[in-house]
């Protein structure tokens, strides 16, 4: 019990202490550390490495141009291996041995909820992408931002475009996670609003199954005239094909994230015609033409890394926050970041352009690459773009954008 | 890095109970338990639905866990009895996967995938966040401490002479008028309810538990622990765990000096370094670190209990 | 009878890999857990050659050659020296072998989900039942495999020696037999047949690194249910699993397939531990 003691003693010495070393000029060339966790295995493998290569370009472009405070950012990437029993290993990790302080790039629900008990006891920021209504029930400080919207918005659009194409009657299936489920529930309630209703009871599968033919065959006998489906492309290519195969010639509403460019080469001609719609990267703007380049991709009208520009927003609001609280606290980056996202102040759309205005004493409103990126008060988006697609020719052509307003 | 070594050792401190209790089904008695983690899970469920649902006490949660976790390995075991080797293998991995989707898919009792929040720890009221985290350290190496204890004596007393003759050849001890059956029943279920309560510390320690954290992997770090350490030996069971956790996390601090690799391939790398590992071991080490002892005692003096 | 079909279709993509399977739990009595990640190797390699401009076919050849040459290198490697050991330290060994294939494919190819250039149809139909062109040649191609193997073991002097190795290796050794040229045909033909099975599966599901282990499941399954040394047993059994799979989501709970598997093992191994068509086996 001795050796324990004095590790308690000599670890109680060190935290104690920490606020006077931020105070000493030794403190201000010590890197700011933050950590990078994302999906690189598992079930949101897909989506993961869009998420770590877009903090690390910001990061890299950073520290080229003199850092934070002056000070290197180090940017340590984490596999939360889209499982949470992984997750808080990783957490666990970057929390107590790289002392980060945020932790960016969460992506399922499951592992942001996983690790927030974590982060909410070491006062670590979270900015991240999830959907699941429950994820602001697990913040009781006010450190996390997500740059994705619930649940309940994406559905009203979604039973919206379905009912102004005829379908009242529409399927919902989906794997049975955190995200689809909720999904369901919210696509079911908003579709009643509409006078629609759900055809049969939702339909729920196992998601990472080595074959769907089953779970199609028994959406087909159903025979509903559309099915919405709230699957992830790893699932999503598998059971759509097995629709085709099986004879459905019925409407598919889906998600964008589902049907990307690895949909579109898997199946090639037969994905046209399906209706799309999700929160979207706005095409064509500046800030998200901007971090395409930035990663090395060509902006072509279409949507691509539709994760990633959410990743650029997480770091960048992360940054300026530090920036601007001249600080890495939590609380006080925190409260910077809401300053900077919903403004007013001048438009920023990159570290270096808000650096300047705080260099300069200037209020800003940061608007980001996937969004206008302005937060409500439990730190969940206020409205998204919002845009569905009809795919025709193999390219996703628009029909209508909307902005979700998610304070209603 | 102290309060990331407390962190690690109290994930070690779980993965040593799974591998002791391990150690009773597959090292003592030869009985091949894949299914670790669908009574890990079982026992995590049953005590967080104990404290939150229920709103019982700590202690009771603990309690639930083991008696749950003791019942479903007398079942799996019952169903399973004639089955010995890989079969037996498959059977319980087969008995995890099936409660794993039961988790995911009984909402009303779980919350499926959402996620089961517990607010119960194993703490006193008002410390701090270091002194929790020693806290809950010390707690969890007391239960540690506990089981090897308990399970040591058990494996050198006439009750486990009796396991390792049937993991060598069951006829002996059919022979010699013992029941088998009843002894590997005995064996599987001690170790079963061990491993729940295992789950029931890991619950209250992370908060969250959802289907996703008991996937078979964690399993095979419980199997690599006690491969690793030397099956059959108690002291190697709790070497194996702290190794394999050493490992385990220590891979992590390879990738910043492999810049020039995507995260995803330096994911895959830490896989592969594992699994080779593991494969190492087994080729040239099969004893483990820390081989089995087996000293001809004297009949010790308390019988086994039940 | 559109289930029947359906369960059909996902047996014959089984059939192969399950009489793989069994050909190496019989040769080394062991559990290799590794079949599915042989399988999505076969996949990946079929979908290089196939990406690289070669016919889907050709692709698959190559896929054949490459699961067979990786299930040689893995059993020289890893298996051969641990000849002799518990089968459970054999099927511990063989999940680490599929951690390390997995994660060489996700280093090497990422986790960015691929598919063949096929073009993806709508089914014909004939007499009330739906099915595609690539669901018939699967089937076709399975049960031309299946077939061929089991004359192969059947009517061959490779397949008798086969049968004898397997039945009792020391006793073959003294009758003659070259015993470790046969194993090694033996551990080539189940590789050949992961490496088809793969292809097959790529064909009809998506090729991603994550495959290996929903692969894995009913493909041991299959093998148990229709009794492990029997290669038309191990056929038959993958067409049970089909048709329990399908059963059970259009009459019980979709999301419960994944134990559907399970309990069928569980099942046969307490009512019929031979399984269908096995003879008893020595289970140590």
């Amino acid at each position: 019990m001795k050796l324990s003691r004095r590790l308690f003693i000599s670890s109680a010495a060190v935290a104690l202490t920490a606020p006077a070393y931020l105070r000493t000029g030794l403190a201000q060339s010590a890197p700011i550390v933050i950590g990078s966790m994302t999906p690189l295995t598992g079930g949101g493998g897909p989506y993961g490495p869009e998420k770590s290569d877009a903090h690390r370009a910001v990061v890299a472009e950073v520290n080229a141009n003199g850092g934070v405070m002056g000070r290197e950012v180090r940017l340590i990437s984490e596999d939360s291996e889209t499982n949470p029993e992984a997750a808080v290993r990783a957490a666990r990790k970057l929390i107590d041995a790289d002392k980060v302080s945020a932790i960016l790039g969460t992506w399922a629900s499951s592992v942001t909820l996983g690790i927030m008990p974590l982060c909410q006891e070491a006062n670590v920021l979270q900015l991240f992408s999830g959907s699941s209504d429950y994820l602001p029930d697990g913040d009781s400080k006010g450190l996390i931002f997500n740059l994705q919207p619930l649940n309940k918005a994406w559905a009203v659009a979604l039973a919206d475009l379905a009912v102004q194409r005829g379908f009242k009657e529409v399927a919902f299936a989906g794997p049975k996670n955190d995200f689809a489920a909720s999904m369901g529930e919210s696509f079911a309630a908003s579709l009643q609003a509409l006078g629609g209703s759900i055809v049969g009871e939702p339909f729920y599968y196992n998601p990472g199954q080595a074959s769907y033919r089953a779970e199609a065959e028994q959406l087909i006998r159903m025979n509903p005239p559309a099915i919405f489906m709230a699957g992830y492309v790893t699932d999503f290519i598998p059971v759509y094909r097995e629709l085709i195969r099986g004879g459905f010639t019925g409407q598919i509403i889906t998600l964008s994230f589902a049907v990307g460019p690895d949909f579109k080469d898997a199946v090639g001609s037969a994905a046209d015609g399906i209706l799309h719609g999700s929160p979207i990267p706005p095409i064509g703007k500046d800030s998200y033409d901007a971090y395409l380049k930035l990663v090395g991709i060509e902006p072509n009208g279409q949507v691509q890394n539709s994760y990633g520009c959410m990743a650029y927003d997480e770091i960048n609001l992360c940054l300026l926050g530090m920036e601007m609280a001249k600080s890495t606290v939590s609380s006080d980056v925190a409260a910077a970041i809401r300053q900077i996202a919903n403004g007013p102040g001048d438009r920023v759309t990159t570290f270096a352009e808000g650096k300047a205005l705080i260099d300069a004493g200037k209020p800003m409103n940061y608007d980001g690459a996937s969004s206008s990126a302005d937060f409500q008060e439990n730190g969940m988006l206020k409205s998204r773009d919002f845009a569905l697609y009809e795919i025709k020719d193999g390219k996703d052509e628009i029909i209508l954008t909307t902005t979700s307003d998610a304070t209603k | 890095m102290d309060a990331y070594l407390v962190a690690i050792l109290t994930t070690a401190a779980i993965y040593v109970i799974l591998a002791l209790a391990l150690n009773m089904q597959f090292g003592l008695t030869g009985l091949m338990n894949f299914g670790v983690v669908g009574f890990y899970g079982l026992g995590a469920y049953s005590s967080g639905i104990m404290t939150e649902t229920l709103g019982q006490p700590i202690v009771m949660g603990m309690l639930a866990a083991m008696i749950v976790g003791g019942t479903a390995g007398a079942l799996v075991s019952l169903l399973s009895i004639r089955l010995s080797g890989d079969f037996l293998a498959i059977v319980t991995l087969g008995f995890a996967e099936t409660m794993r989707l039961a988790f995911n898919n009984e909402d009303w009792l779980t919350r499926g995938p959402r996620g089961f929040l517990i607010m119960t720890r194993p703490v006193l009221e008002g410390l701090g966040r270091d002194a929790t985290a020693w806290f809950i350290l010390g707690v969890f190496l007391l239960v540690a401490a506990v089981v090897f204890v308990v399970f040591n004596r058990l494996a050198g007393s006439p009750f486990g002479r009796v396991l390792r003759s049937i993991r060598e050849d069951d006829l002996v001890p059919a022979t010699l008028g013992k029941n088998v059956l009843a002894y590997r029943l005995k064996a599987f279920v001690l170790g079963s309810s061990v491993m729940a309560l295992a789950g029931s510390l890991y619950a209250h320690y992370v908060q969250t538990v959802t289907p996703d954290n008991f996937t078979t992997q964690v399993a095979v770090l419980v199997w690599m622990s006690l491969i690793v350490g030397g099956a059959g030996n108690m002291k190697g069971a709790v070497l194996g765990a702290l190794v394999v956790t050493a490992i385990y996390e220590g891979t992590r601090f390879l990738a910043p000096l492999m810049e020039f690799l995507t995260p995803t391939q330096v994911s895959a790398l830490r896989f592969i370094i594992i699994g080779t590992l593991l494969i190492v071991v087994v080729r040239f080490r099969p004893e483990g670190l820390l081989p089995e002892r087996i000293v001809a005692r004297p009949a010790a003096r308390d019988p086994a209990p039940g | 009878m559109q289930l029947i079909l359906n369960a059909i279709a996902s047996a014959a993509v089984l059939a192969p890999a399950a009489i793989g399977f069994t050909l190496i739990f019989t040769l080394f009595r062991y559990t290799n857990f590794a079949a599915g990640a042989l399988m999505t190797a076969g996949a990946f390699a079929a979908w290089q050659m196939n990406d690289l401009g070669l016919p889907i076919w050709l692709g698959g050849i190559c896929a054949v050659a490459f699961a067979s040459g990786l299930l040689m290198l893995s059993d020289r490697v890893v298996f051969e020296p641990l000849r002799g050991r518990s089968g459970g330290t054999l099927l511990l060994v063989s999940i680490a072998l599929s951690v390390i294939i997995d994660n060489v494919i996700r280093f090497a190819y990422g986790t960015q989900i691929r598919a063949f250039d096929l073009p993806l149809r709508p089914p014909l139909t004939y007499a009330g039942l739906r099915f595609t062109p690539e669901t018939l040649s699967v089937i076709g191609i399975s049960v031309v495999a299946t077939l061929a193997v089991g004359a192969l073991l059947a009517f061959t002097r490779l397949g008798r020696a086969l049968r004898a190795v397997a039945d009792n290796p020391s006793l073959s050794s003294i009758r003659g037999l070259p015993v470790p040229r046969i194993e090694a045909a033996g551990i080539l033909l189940a590789g050949a047949l992961f490496g088809l099975s793969g292809t097959l599966a790529g064909l009809d599901l998506a090729i991603e690194p994550n495959l290996s282990w929903a692969l894995t499941i009913p493909v041991i399954a299959a093998a148990i249910v229709g009794g492990l040394g029997s290669p038309l047993g191990a056929a038959l059994g993958a067409v049970i699993i089909g048709l329990a799979e399908e059963l059970t989501v259009a009459f019980i709970s979709a999301p419960y397939k994944g134990a559907v598997g399970f309990v069928v093992i569980a099942l046969v191994l307490l009512l019929r531990p031979q399984g269908l068509l096995g003879r008893a086996v020595e289970r140590k």
